[in-house]
């Protein structure tokens, strides 16, 4: 397998050659490092290599027997996430001297499987924002225009995986920030429910939003990853003990949809919305319904309060984590950071409680649409990806920040805490990758990923890897 | 009710009066008139949230984890 290949390779594709002795985990993690040396200072997606362990590891595991499917597969996290030895510096200054003590329990699991992880992954400092921007680390670009922004918070991870670095990425998702990148690189991002993963080893930004979340190039890849870090883990109090479905084989059970429904929340997820991208969902519905699912339109809870919500739980659980570091080193925070945290610091406390009492309705109602319906079908963002320096984007009308924008349909769904992925959904005329978003019910990821991957797999929906 | 706009001076006497950290009268000043564009206006924020307070949510409950329906999970 060439390096050009390695780089545009799904999981499934360098398993099969590592398979049949087509390659190895040495040979796929030279290619990858060395892509990563050679793009890196144009796309900003690496914030620490680990190239001489991971390739240490990976002449280790080609003298293994075969195992898993993620044998000798390279990968990177956010660097939200610990990796034992390594700084975790939530892309801050803050955190400059943070060295992990010992593997996140995502980590862990992926090692355990094989995977070989090959450093950690550029992000908005402290995943607060969308942008990705970062003046400490540089800003992780777009990998099919450079001129514009990869998205955030997990910024690193989606250009890691669109710059073709890495065949997966973990990332962190408190609002939509893996699969709102996902989208605007033409990949498929995965929230699973919340308490699915754990989150122990992670830099908390809100412990009652935040997902780890998955970036792969496809949804059985999604699959084959969530096989792996969906372990109960103990010792985090959040994380369900509950056992997991076959992931892997929900992601290809075939294309009839035969007594499926669909459901189509048309107020705000289809108001304001770039034209094109609205018609790629609409397109996705047509298809889902030609394999037999029945469309209906459905009413989620009114969205007005919905961002006011988030805020408002947000910001003083961040204040709450980041209060030490304040006292003792706050003139290392960025300044837009700062602002919210003052923002989290004047807020009443039953101004929080009643916002987490909202969540409750949300999940409740949204639970209720569910009765219904087995999937919800939204646009994954209402517009392509905003040129570097954008501070608000319009769309149909409609002036908001472009972190706003870019989080706009996802966010509300960790909210309620329901399974989410985005997959590509074609290319805008721009040229631009589109993607749309699909909802399940509290702990379906295996029904949603069987979805997702009927979408994925039609080659009127695929995004062609970026030209670099 | 309308509320009234907030003030620096009522958010510097806040820090000052009550145990929080020091936000300089600059950062606090972001609540009252934004630059940075991340919080639009905090004015605004407490008028949305004055309407979620007029809000009945009988006995509803402050959202926690999500249970799984697996027995002991």
């Amino acid at each position: 397998m060439t390096p050009e290949r390695v780089a545009t390779a799904t999981i499934a594709n360098l398993t099969n050659a590592l398979q049949n002795g087509g390659t190895t985990a040495s040979a796929i993690a030279a290619a990858c490092l060395q892509r990563a040396v050679d793009l890196d200072p144009v796309c900003n997606a690496f914030i620490e290599m680990f190239s001489d362990e991971a390739m240490a590891r990976a002449a280790a595991l080609d003298s293994r027997p075969r195992g898993g499917a993620l044998q000798g597969i390279p990968f990177g996290v956010k660097d939200m996430i610990d990796c034992k030895g390594h700084r975790t510096t939530a892309g801050s200054a803050v955190l400059h001297d943070n060295i992990a003590l010992d593997d996140a329990h995502v980590v862990a699991a992926l090692k355990a499987a094989g995977a070989n992880c090959l450093g950690k992954l550029n992000l908005h400092e402290f995943a607060y924002g969308a942008t990705g921007e970062n003046a400490l680390y540089g800003t992780a670009v777009n990998a099919h225009e450079p001129s514009r922004l990869a998205g955030g918070s997990s910024s690193g991870s989606a250009a890691a995986v669109a710059w073709g670095l890495l065949p997966f990425a973990l990332g962190t998702d408190t609002g939509g920030s893996v699969r709102a990148p996902a989208a605007l690189n033409g990949l498929v991002g995965l929230k699973p429910t919340y308490g699915r993963l754990s989150v122990r080893g992670v830099v908390p930004y809100c412990w009652s939003l935040d997902h780890v979340g998955i970036i792969t190039r496809t949804v059985p890849d999604a699959a084959l990853v969530l096989q792996e870090i969906a372990t109960p883990d103990p010792a985090d109090p959040g994380c369900i003990r509950a056992s997991t479905d076959d992931y892997v084989a929900a992601a290809h059970g075939g294309s009839d949809l035969s007594g499926c429904s669909v459901g189509m929340p048309r107020a705000f997820f289809y108001e304001n919305v770039d034209a094109e991208i609205r018609a790629a969902a609409e397109r996705a519905s047509a298809f889902l319904e030609s394999k037999g699912a029945t469309i209906k339109d459905v009413v989620l809870p009114d969205m007005t309060h919905t961002r006011t919500v988030s805020l408002t739980i947000q910001m003083p659980e961040a204040l709450s984590y980041h209060m030490p570091r304040l006292e003792e080193r706050g003139d290392l925070y960025g300044a837009d950071f700062r602002a919210g945290l003052a923002l989290g610091q004047n807020l009443l406390a039953e101004h929080y409680v009643r916002a987490k009492r909202m969540l409750t309705v949300y999940r409740a109602e949204v639970d209720r649409v569910f009765d219904g319906v087995d999937v919800l079908l939204t646009p994954a963002t209402p517009a392509i990806a905003p040129k570097l320096g954008a501070v608000t984007v319009t769309t149909d009308g409609l002036t908001e920040p472009a972190g706003n924008a870019i989080t706009r349909f996802t966010s509300f769904f960790n909210m309620t805490g329901h399974p989410a992925i985005t997959v590509p959904s074609g290319l805008h005329s721009s040229g631009m990758p589109m993607g749309v978003q699909l909802v399940g019910r509290q702990f379906g990821e295996a029904e949603l990923l069987s979805i997702a991957a009927i979408i994925d797999a039609n080659p009127d929906f695929n995004v062609p890897s970026a030209s670099i | 009710m309308t509320l009234k706009k907030p003030e620096l001076e009522t958010f510097a006497d806040m820090r000052d009066m009550l145990a929080t950290y020091g936000f300089s009268d600059a950062e606090l000043s972001e609540l009252v008139d934004p630059k940075l564009g991340i919080i639009t206006g905090f004015a605004d924020l407490l008028a949305q949230l004055e309407v979620l307070r007029k809000m009945d949510l009988g006995a509803t409950p402050p959202a926690s984890g999500i249970a799984h329906p697996e027995p002991g999970s």
